[in-house]
């Protein structure tokens, strides 16, 4: 299958890379060592990226990319209330933490949201008020993503049960406008297509 | 469906809509009334207690979530009104009430707040406690945590002391 | 504890020459109908002492003598968190001759105490209650003097009391003693009364008397009340303005675990379930399509409150200000202000237990009216008064929003139609939606300004609509008085000595019921008035210090204490030494039913947002009972003024209240908290009001320290920087 070859010769090339040069982060240009960057892709790459993007800037995935240390509410974005901050890492202080309100389902009777490990993700992941192609680029920039590899991106993307959440976020709140499946397809597309990134 | 746990040192069981909130299980079920309803959104603090020693704001945790776990109200924060644990000391000694309502959950609020942070300032104090007083009782409060503090690091070193003797 | 009620006769009470404005009925018919006399009434208004009114004043009705020896006294003022017990008691311990401590405190309730039968508020409990529970407890203590006199055959002018404990020669008893042998009891003439500077506890700080509950988590408020069998129920409300039921289906309701009942009678729908959770889920369900009168929108609460519209009342007009400034109004130097609609937001949503059964109601509520609720509810359920038992609650908070019948009415019949005790309190999406708010204000205030910057007249304009007069006296009071000038027009007028100035009342009517909120009218008048004095001094290019003692000196009592509260404040805020860089700062005063509150503020702005630094506060309310008491209304006043001045605002979108909640309605948290300092005059020997006065100077003063850093002059609430 063709996402089998794709994951397999990444890992081996990411691999490579990594013995090639164990100090240097590995950066999204590892992805055109897989692929090499296609023109003819383009278009079917930007496309894909198209759709991922429509996905990550819904609120139910922005409001928690904050590149600040206060999470946002609601679609239209407001500052979570009550002095709610990030803390040390990123699950809130030392007294509050986001599990004082949030736990591993959402709440039937207050409707206050809730899933697995619920919290912000690290602000070196922020993607708020950053342009489709400041968020591409940290996308793949694997200081700027958590550490992952393209695969470890899909993987986080399409099971990780608090990105999950997204897709049922409780009542009253819209989930992302494309349907998880879809979202993940246009993931792998992206990235398999070279992941290309709009002029702007 | 039948949940058991521990309230404020003894065990307990319910028998209880498992998605129940907590709030209402220890005010209805188990007549622990100090634990408050004030907005029913895990929004104002009102309603915050203990589950093994982590501040939670009860009316959003289902009660299926602390089965087989400890959970302490204002009511299990000390034995009697002779024994007042640190922060219901520090409460009188500041004189903070006025209408009280907010005040259990407040209180719950401090009391894990100087075991994590035993000498507060008052930033420490604002940074993380994000309860709701409409009385206006803030000052009071914020001094009372720093006072409470205090009376845990005496009363810390007196225990310890006696514990050498 | 077993109690021993004295049994007392009747009595030949001098109490209560009341000065009452009693509203509907003869008086306000035959004085009121024209203008100058309305304006009279403002004035009088103004300055009258507000009246005790209770049920009773015999002295077995306040205070009975417990077996321990201390003495329970039954307040019929309402504890909602401004300290009125711990004041009492120290009042009460003066007369009786005992310790503070061992005085206990509770409310009365209808069958056993003083029952009010007017309001807890308008920050009047302590004056008005200053002489007559002195008087009741002289009465008592000499009761208790005379009975002792006869046991052991003494003139009681032989005897000695302290600390609750009767000598004479070698005999010794204490009060529980004497009550425990005493069946028939002779009531004197009220006593002469202890003058100021015999006072033992007055004046001395005393620390609340209801914290051991309050840090325990005694089951002391309403909601925290059960009866045996008591079951929960929920009223379904609009959620849009004034929305009435057009369908309404509650199978799913009726249907859902725990539900022992859907009610529906004409004005009632009403969940019954075994569990407050289960009625909660319940009444989720139930499926209600409502006729909406009107989509009333957030522009047209605007266009209601706008001066020009409605009913005008001229409740101040000395000189000729309004032809002074319409000569040539161009050069008149003018402002508007608004302030928004808001919530009472107090922590407690409003709820009532009751318990009905054939002959008898029995109602728990915390409530500023606790004898207009006994009579709402003795009157739907064609009761005698005296078949409702109505016990108070402490309230989680009041600021006004308990001072109406609430849903007592509403729970006393769905106990007697489910035929149980019943608990109904209010989501806090009720409470937020289906309320009573604070009407939203328009002024404009104009002035004429002289050649040498002295200001020749100034003309208020406030438009407000009702806060009291209708809801507690009805609609032909408020025609008869044209506007509600007692509440919500309450401080429109000016203080400073201008030869020529005006106020006028607008009053209009909102689609939504509007009503008293801390410091009624005094709020957004002392915000208007206030801000346009400070931007006088900036225009006239005077000190507002400066400007204010030129405008307030004058031959009475009250301009030396103006005098006095102003200079003590210059001095102790620092005004006049050099302002720490990044900072503004601010200064207000008012004057509320006779007691004066000033503050300065000051400010910095992080980020365009408001940062409260330090307010230094100077309140001269008189005679202090308890100093203690008094810091804590006043850091109260400081916390919920920077809240309401910074956060607050309700508005209207689509036939809804907007806000729903705490997240859409927030309020200040301790990270708003500035330092505070709180200076106490006493610039008369009469106790005077202490709970709302000093939140009327806040917002005016972050509004000029606003201006003072920053250049921007903002006249709307809640203030925000462009």
């Amino acid at each position: 299958m063709l996402k089998l070859t794709f994951f397999k010769v990444m890992i081996i090339g990411l691999g490579l890379t990594g013995m090639l040069n164990a100090t240097v982060l590995v950066n999204y240009k590892d992805t055109s060592l897989l692929k090499p960057v296609n023109e003819d892709d383009r278009e079917k790459s930007l496309k894909a990226f198209g759709t991922v993007m429509e996905v990550i800037k819904s609120p139910r995935c922005i409001n928690c990319h904050p590149t600040n240390d206060i999470p946002r509410q609601g679609n239209v974005h407001r500052l979570h209330p009550f002095n709610v901050n990030r803390g040390e890492d990123d699950h809130g202080g030392l007294v509050q933490k986001c599990a004082t309100c949030h736990h591993k389902e959402n709440n039937g009777y207050t409707n206050v949201p809730g899933a697995p490990h619920w919290g912000l993700a690290p602000k070196t992941m922020g993607w708020f008020g950053l342009t489709d192609v400041e968020i591409a680029h940290a996308l793949l920039d694997k200081s700027k993503n958590g550490g992952r590899s393209p695969a470890d991106l899909v993987k986080h993307m399409s099971t990780d049960s608090l990105v999950l959440w997204a897709w049922n976020p409780g009542k009253g709140r819209s989930a992302p406008p494309v349907p998880v499946d879809e979202f993940r397809k246009a993931l792998d597309e992206w990235l398999e297509t070279g992941a290309h990134i709009p002029d702007k | 469906m039948k949940i058991d746990f521990e309230i404020n040192g003894k065990a307990t069981s319910v028998d209880v809509d498992p998605q129940m909130p907590l709030l209402w299980v220890v005010r209805d079920e188990l007549n622990l009334k100090a634990t408050k309803y004030g907005c029913g959104k895990a929004m104002c603090g009102a309603c915050t207690l203990h589950v093994d020693g982590d501040i939670f704001r009860s009316c959003s945790l289902a009660v299926e979530y602390v089965s087989g776990k400890s959970v302490t109200t204002l009511e299990g924060l000390s034995k009697n009104e002779g024994h007042l644990h640190p922060v219901q000391q520090a409460w009188i000694d500041e004189n903070v009430p006025q209408c009280g309502y907010c005040q259990p959950g407040f209180m719950m609020a401090a009391a894990k707040l100087i075991t994590v942070i035993p000498n507060p300032t008052d930033q420490d104090i604002k940074a993380n406690i994000s309860n709701i007083c409409r009385c206006g009782t803030h000052p009071r409060i914020i001094k009372a945590i720093k006072r409470a503090a205090q009376i845990q690091q005496t009363t810390t070193l007196i225990s310890d002391g006696k514990a050498k003797e | 504890m077993e109690k021993q009620k004295n049994e007392g006769k009747s009595s030949r009470r001098k109490f209560l020459q009341t000065g009452a404005i009693i509203l509907g009925g003869t008086i306000v018919a035959t004085y009121l109908g024209r203008g100058p006399l309305r304006r009279f009434a403002a004035e009088t208004a103004e300055s009258l002492d507000t009246p005790l009114l209770v049920s009773t004043y015999k002295p077995d009705f306040w205070f009975e003598v417990l077996t321990d020896n201390t003495i329970l006294l039954k307040s019929p003022k309402v504890e909602m968190g401004q300290g009125i017990f711990t004041g009492l008691a120290m009042l009460a311990a003066e007369e009786l001759e005992v310790s503070v401590s061992q005085i206990r405190v509770e409310h009365a309730g209808s069958s056993n105490g003083p029952m009010d039968l007017t309001l807890t508020g308008g920050s009047s409990s302590t004056s008005s209650l200053y002489v007559p529970i002195r008087e009741v407890a002289a009465t008592m203590r000499e009761m208790l003097k005379n009975a002792a006199g006869k046991y052991w055959n003494v003139q009681p002018g032989s005897i000695n009391v302290k600390e609750g404990i009767l000598t004479s020669g070698k005999n010794s008893m204490s009060y529980a003693e004497i009550s425990a042998l005493t069946k028939d009891w002779d009531v004197p003439d009220t006593p002469a009364l202890k003058s100021v500077s015999d006072f033992k506890y007055v004046g001395t700080n005393v620390k609340r008397i209801d914290l051991i509950p309050k840090v325990m988590g005694k089951p002391i408020f309403g909601i925290d009340y059960t009866f045996p069998d008591m079951v929960y129920a929920l009223i379904l409300q609009s959620p849009y303005i004034n929305g009435t039921i057009k369908s309404l289906d509650t199978k799913k309701a009726a249907e859902s675990a725990g539900v022992i009942k859907v009610i529906e009678e004409k004005d009632l729908v009403a969940v019954v379930a075994k569990t407050r959770y289960a009625a909660e889920m319940a009444l989720r369900l139930i499926e209600a399509d409502w006729d909406i009168p009107r989509k009333w929108q957030q522009a047209d609460f605007e266009q209601i409150v706008k001066v020009g519209n409605g009913n005008a009342v001229h409740i101040q007009d000395d000189g000729s200000a309004e032809s002074l400034i319409n000569e040539n109004p161009g050069s008149a130097f003018r402002q508007e202000y608004r302030t928004p609609m808001a919530a009472h937001a107090q922590m407690e949503p409003n709820g009532t237990v009751a318990w009905v059964e054939k002959d008898s109601a029995k109602i728990v509520i915390g409530t500023q009216m606790p004898g207009m609720v006994a009579r709402a509810v003795a009157k739907a359920l064609d009761l005698d008064p005296e078949q409702v038992n109505l016990q108070v609650a402490y309230s989680g908070g009041g600021f006004g929003r308990r001072g109406m019948v609430n849903n007592a009415v509403h729970a006393a019949i769905i106990s007697k139609l489910i035929g149980k005790p019943v608990h109904v309190f209010n989501t806090r999406e009720q409470e937020f939606q289906n309320a009573v708010y604070r009407p939203n204000t328009h002024h404009v205030l104009e002035a004429k300004i002289g050649q040498g910057g002295e200001i020749e007249a100034i003309v208020h304009n406030q438009a407000t609509p009702d806060t009291l007069v209708e809801a507690f006296a009805g609609s032909t009071a408020l025609s008869l008085l044209g506007a509600d000038f007692l509440s919500s027009g309450h401080g429109a007028g000016l203080i400073y000595n201008i030869k020529n100035r005006a106020a006028i009342v607008w009053q209009n009517k909102l689609p939504v019921r509007t009503g008293i909120w801390r410091s009624v009218g005094m709020y957004p008048n002392t915000f208007a008035v206030e801000s346009f004095m400070n931007e006088l001094a900036v225009k006239t290019g005077k000190d507002p210090f400066e400007m204010r003692i030129v405008l307030l000196k004058g031959t009475e009592k009250v301009n030396e204490r103006y005098v006095h509260v102003l200079e003590t404040l210059r001095e102790r805020s620092g005004w006049d030494s050099p302002k720490p860089p990044g900072k503004g700062r601010g200064l207000a005063i008012c004057n509320d039913r006779k007691t004066i509150a000033a503050a300065v503020i000051e400010v910095q702005v992080i980020d365009k947002r408001i940062k409260i630094i330090k307010v230094t506060n100077v309140i001269d309310a008189g005679l202090s009972i308890n100093p203690e008491g008094i810091r804590q209304q006043v850091e109260g006043c400081v916390m919920m003024g920077i809240s309401s001045a910074l956060y607050e605002e309700l508005t209207v979108k689509d036939g809804q209240i907007a806000a729903s909640n705490y997240h859409e309605y927030p309020l200040a948290t301790l990270a708003d908290t500035p330092q505070i300092e709180v200076i106490i005059l006493q610039g008369t020997d009469q106790p005077l009001g202490v709970g709302e006065p000093p939140i009327e100077p806040i917002a005016p003063a972050i509004a000029a320290a606003v201006f003072d850093l920053t250049g921007q002059n903002l006249r709307s609430l809640p203030l925000r920087i462009l």
